[in-house]
């Protein structure tokens, strides 16, 4: 029976099926519960905003492994620490390269199941304005840290040419469009800020100025769990 | 966060419609958004005492998270500046920042919380905290919400009391050696102070103040119609209570302040050392005469003391001890009148003098060289109200030449302030607030020399070794250094407007002295310093330090601030 099992998988391992390029569009809500991102933002929830490109690089229906290259962006945090008088604001770049390994379950062709690997970079960008010194430049700096998300979900798909009859041959399979939901967790390592007020422009005026130390704001951690629904279009 | 909150749903196999499935997805968002609350430790106002100027740091209390910030201006060797921030942790609810008699360490007061809400209970304490964070602080459990600390000049005692009189008990106090370490019950040790309707107003030290032939170490606590002696190396003894009673007037004698004559440790008898108090409203003087009494009890103090009630032609505003023929005389001044007093507390008797300008203050410069010698001068003026002339009256003989040791110049403007500096015989004027000019004035010469600095409203700080004065004016990105040496005065460019100067001598280390700097405290919440080398101020070898004020507050640990409020 096992070595029925083993052939069966094999041989579909094998078959042919249609490589496919993804574009997803996704709004992603992690759930952060370290206290320094409470610094930037007045609840735990950092949401933000995906673009992921997908391509199929191993295909065998009814498994499929697609490569994947994204960028997410949140630009929006920012909020008061009252006791230390500074508003704080920060803006998140991710960069990534991922792997999504999906199955297309018998009879049900616009439902696929996925689990999805990605790692790479994320970029801080932070501000700290002092609230008493209304003429005072905000301290800035930026930091770089390691991102790995692991999660899994569902994609629901409708092909584009159940709409037309007959399909028109640029529309033939596996063109399609849905929207996916996924759920896993995302894993930063802290970024670190050392902030400063930043340099004049004018080099006589940075020569001219007394050498000035910054401080150390300390670390801010973006790990949780995460939410993620959006759109996706296979080309 | 409560455990009770909802968690997120896993996504059902069988919501396989597309809208179906986004429902729950909803829900578990909704759901993560009423559970992720911000923690309350970041809507805590801010609260920061300071800063105080220690010997090498400037230290802050910051309230709000609990802990005492200093900052370190260690100099470089090729000029410039590096800085050390240290935060420690305080107990809950610091009210008190004040500095130790020498100035190397941080004296905190907190008032602790009953508990709840997250907090452990904790009790009231006093902490003696190393501004360099290498020692671990001192603890003195107070165990009573003290709102106000005296401090003897020695560095060894300490009295907490309820300045404000806000308290169950406001008669209690607590005595802390801070030469030992905290000893249950014994160290602090807490005092009630015998009522006679009042409570502590203010506390003084009298330290190694020769009674007979022995050194006491003795607290005077100052209450409407009475004075309590405290011994303080013998708190099991009772208490000394005056009562101040005025012969001329009605009115509640409510001690103002006070001025020691020390006795004569030659006497036969033993020295028997005074202590003058003067009274708002009342024209009297108290002088309370300390002899010693060998023969006392075992629970009585062995010293006690008498009191004379001293006439004066109105109430003294100001007074101060010299040096007569047979001893310590008072010098009381009465603007009122205007005029001054002398009283020899041996007899009680008295020398009125009456000025040409009405003073309510009082200088004494005991060596000021004249064409007859070395003379004590008193230098009486009034600070603001429009007066401008001074009085200078020689002490040595003024009982008998009286006004003929008078002479009156007028200093060319009102004088707020007079301030010390590193010649015995020169000081310091501040003008009144408005014109901000400042003038020296030399009073072996009685000259007065007005400088082009002025302050107004600004900051004003004095060289440790009184060398020079710091100047800054609101709104300039300057301050100016005024060397008294030379009387040379110099202009030195900031990058942004002082609000704060602040000298400091700096702590010795082994044989090199740390933190001895000229800071300039700008102002910012955040913080902003600048530290200039203090004997030759020098933009070319100035520092700044910004934002130690916010250092590390990305990794504030809300778990030890639990509630928005301390309960």
């Amino acid at each position: 029976m096992r070595r029925r099992l083993l052939v069966a998988v094999l041989a579909l391992s094998w078959a042919p099926a249609a490589r496919a390029t993804d574009l997803r569009l996704g709004a992603d809500l992690a759930w952060v519960r370290d206290s320094s991102f409470d610094a930037f933002w007045t609840n735990d929830l950092f949401s933000r905003f995906d673009l992921c490109l997908a391509y199929t690089t191993v295909a065998a229906v009814p498994f499929r492994l697609d490569a994947e290259l994204g960028y997410g962006y949140a630009g929006y945090l920012g909020a008061d620490a009252s006791f230390a008088a500074i508003t704080s604001e920060l803006s998140v770049h991710d960069a990534y390269v991922g792997l999504r390994a999906s199955i297309d379950p018998p009879g049900v062709s616009w439902l696929r199941p996925y689990v999805r690997v990605q790692g790479g970079a994320t970029f801080g960008l932070a501000s700290f304005r002092d609230t008493s010194a209304d003429d005072a430049p905000a301290y800035e700096d930026w930091s770089v840290g390691g991102l790995v998300y692991g999660g899994g979900g569902v994609e629901f798909v409708v092909p584009l040419g159940v709409f037309l009859d007959p399909p028109p041959a640029p529309l033939s399979e596996p063109m399609a469009f849905g929207v996916f939901l996924e759920g896993g967790y995302f894993y930063r390592s802290a970024l670190s800020f050392d902030p400063s007020i930043p340099a004049p422009e004018d080099e006589d005026e940075v020569a001219d100025r007394i050498p000035t130390t910054g401080f150390s704001a300390g670390d801010v951690v973006l790990s949780g769990g995460e939410l993620r629904i959006g759109f996706v279009a296979r080309l | 966060m409560s455990d009770s909150c909802p968690h997120p749903r896993p996504l059902a196999r069988a919501a396989i419609h597309p809208w179906r499935a986004a429902i729950p997805v909803f829900f578990a968002g909704l759901a993560l958004a009423a559970c992720g609350e911000r923690e309350a430790v970041w809507d805590r106002a801010r609260d920061m005492r300071g800063p105080l100027a220690l010997a090498g740091h400037l230290a802050w209390v910051d309230a709000a998270l609990e802990e005492l910030v200093t900052v370190e201006a260690r100099a470089r060797d090729g000029g410039g500046f590096d800085f050390l921030v240290v935060r420690q942790p305080l107990g809950r609810r610091p009210v008190l920042l004040a500095a130790s008699a020498d100035r190397t360490r941080a004296l905190v007061v907190t008032h602790g919380t009953t508990g709840g809400a997250g907090y452990e209970a904790e009790e009231e304490r006093l902490y003696r905290l190393d501004p360099t964070g290498r020692e671990a602080p001192v603890v003195y459990e107070l165990r009573s919400p003290f709102d106000a600390l005296a401090l003897s000049a020695d560095g060894r005692w300490a009295v907490a009391f309820f300045g404000s009189g806000d308290a169950v008990n406001p008669n209690e106090l607590a005595v802390v050696r801070l030469d030992q370490p905290p000893a249950p019950e014994t160290n602090p040790r807490l005092l009630p102070v015998r009522t006679y309707g009042s409570r502590p107003l203010a506390v003084h030290f009298l330290e190694n103040l020769t009674i007979g032939d022995r050194d006491r170490q003795l607290a005077l606590i100052f209450s409407a119609r009475y004075v309590t002696l405290i011994d303080l190396e013998h708190l099991d003894r009772r208490m000394t209570t005056v009562f101040l009673s005025a012969r001329a007037s009605t009115d509640a004698v409510v001690p103002a302040a006070l001025a020691v004559a020390p006795g004569d440790a030659t006497d036969p008898e033993g020295a028997t050392p005074y202590v003058f108090l003067r009274a708002p409203g009342i024209a009297e003087v108290f002088a309370l005469a300390l002899k010693d009494n060998p023969e006392a009890a075992a629970d009585q103090n062995d010293f006690g003391p008498t009191v004379n009630e001293i006439p004066v032609p109105a109430p003294p505003d100001d007074f101060a001890v010299f040096d007569g023929p047979d001893g310590a005389l008072l010098l009381a001044v009465h603007g009122r009148t205007p005029g001054v007093t002398v009283i020899d507390p041996r007899t009680t008797a008295a020398w009125d003098v009456r000025l040409d300008a009405a003073a309510t203050r009082v200088r004494i410069f005991p060596e000021v060289p004249t064409r007859d010698g070395l003379r004590q001068l008193a230098l009486l003026w009034s600070p603001g109200a429009g007066q401008t002339r001074a009085g200078f009256l020689v002490l040595d003989d003024v009982q008998t030449r009286l006004r003929r040791n008078l002479e009156t110049i007028d200093l060319g403007a009102p004088v707020q302030q007079v301030l010390p500096t590193g010649d015995p015989n020169r000081v310091l004027l501040v003008h009144d607030v408005y014109s901000g000019s400042l003038s020296i004035l030399d009073v072996a010469d009685r000259t007065v020399v007005p400088l082009g600095v002025r302050v107004g409203t600004g900051a004003l700080a004095t060289h440790p070794e009184g060398r020079a004065f710091f100047f800054a004016a609101p709104g300039r990105n300057a301050i100016a250094e005024l060397r008294l040496d030379t009387g040379h005065a110099e202009d030195l460019r900031l990058d942004a407007p002082p609000a704060g100067l602040y000298a400091l001598p700096g702590r010795t280390v082994g044989s090199t002295r740390r933190g001895r700097a000229l800071l300039v405290d700008h102002g910012w919440s955040s913080g902003y310093l600048t530290a200039l080398p203090l004997d030759a101020p020098d933009r070319a070898a100035a520092g700044s330090l910004q934002g130690f004020l916010a250092d590390g507050f990305l990794d504030i640990d809300a778990g030890r601030h639990p509630a928005e409020e301390v309960p």
